[in-house]
């Protein structure tokens, strides 16, 4: 007489997890059931079933490219937008400081100003569009 | 990988430097991808969570114990990512719906139309059953069936003890068996 088999048990005699002892156990109690030998037969059926699904099989194009880009760029933005404010701002002090008259100092800062002005304009325009480009992440 | 050779890279990609990381990532991208394409069916998606993964394993690798194995704390931050994934599909209102790309096979693959046919019909049928398990019955089914880990492992990933991950699978298995048989396929 074997002692009784739980699902648990059958589940870890199905995935391989039985010490020897306790394997020999649940194929005694195996043999002496019809109902544990069609659960077996069902379960082994859906285990070869969902091993032949292809999920993952496209591994082939590697994502560490778009890995290493999102873990560098920031890197590099941070660097750029440290270096161009202490060079505006040391350029901004200079120009301010220096004996020129106002008025050509007024006209060149106005092309200064209108030109960050659009440069900030363009970027922030091409940044809210790549946000929506759903091919953003497409390589040729 | 060797366990030795992961705590070097790791050791080196805590200063910063990414680029002791590709190792790790092309070691662990494979599996990773398979899991988060069972875990999300739709293998572009997965690709996405997979990238996201990487990028929060790198960051967060300076606090990372490396007396714990890589591997079950790769997978955590993976599995979190999908489930993340899930539930701003789930909220933007999204059906979740299988991917047809992943029927996609290389030529020659299968040797006749009909056969073809048959294998992509039982994959449909499979991808819908697991779909309508729930994430939790997923999840483990995927870590077990696609993966193969074993069960300390699955109870590492899922951060639960080791004697429920047993259980745990008995009521996915059933979970996906019952919902099979809603779709018609019957089992002995």
């Amino acid at each position: 007489m074997t002692s009784p088999v739980s699902n648990e048990d059958l589940m870890r005699y199905l995935d391989d997890e039985l010490s020897a002892e306790e394997r020999r156990r649940v194929e005694e109690a195996i043999q002496d059931s019809t109902e544990l030998r069609r659960d077996l037969a069902i379960y082994r059926s859906m285990r070869l079933d969902l091993s032949e699904l292809p999920g993952g099989h496209r591994h082939d194009r590697s994502v560490w490219g778009a890995v290493n880009r999102k873990l560098t760029r920031p890197v590099g933005w941070v660097l750029l937008v440290v270096g161009f404010v202490a060079w505006t701002g040391y350029g901004a002090w200079v120009f301010a400081t220096s004996p020129a008259n106002p008025v050509e100092k007024l006209a060149v800062g106005a092309l200064v100003v209108g030109f960050l002005i659009l440069l900030a304009a363009t970027i922030f325009e091409r940044l809210g569009e790549w946000k929506d480009d759903p091919y953003r992440d497409v390589e040729r | 990988m060797r366990s030795e050779v992961e705590v070097e890279l790791i050791r080196k990609c805590s200063t910063g430097d990414p680029r002791f990381f590709e190792p790790l990532v092309r070691a662990y991208e494979g599996p990773g991808l398979r899991v988060a394409t069972g875990m999300l069916g739709d293998v572009d998606e997965a690709r996405d969570a997979l990238q996201e993964a990487f990028v929060k394993v790198f960051r967060n690798l300076p606090r990372f114990d490396t007396k714990r194995a890589f591997g079950p704390w790769f997978y955590q931050i993976l599995r979190n990512q999908c489930r993340d994934m899930i539930r701003a599909r789930n909220s933007r209102g999204a059906r979740e719906t299988r991917d047809e790309r992943l029927e996609l096979r290389p030529a020659g693959a299968e040797s006749s139309p009909e056969r073809a046919r048959q294998l992509s019909a039982a994959r449909d049928l499979l991808w819908k059953g697991l779909d309508a398990i729930g994430e939790d019955h997923r999840e483990i089914l995927v870590l077990k069936e696609l993966q193969g880990f074993r069960y300390p492992e699955i109870a590492e990933i899922l951060d639960i003890p080791e004697g429920t991950v047993a259980s745990r699978l008995y009521h996915a298995r059933r979970a996906l068996k019952a919902a099979l048989e809603d779709l018609g396929v019957q089992y002995p």
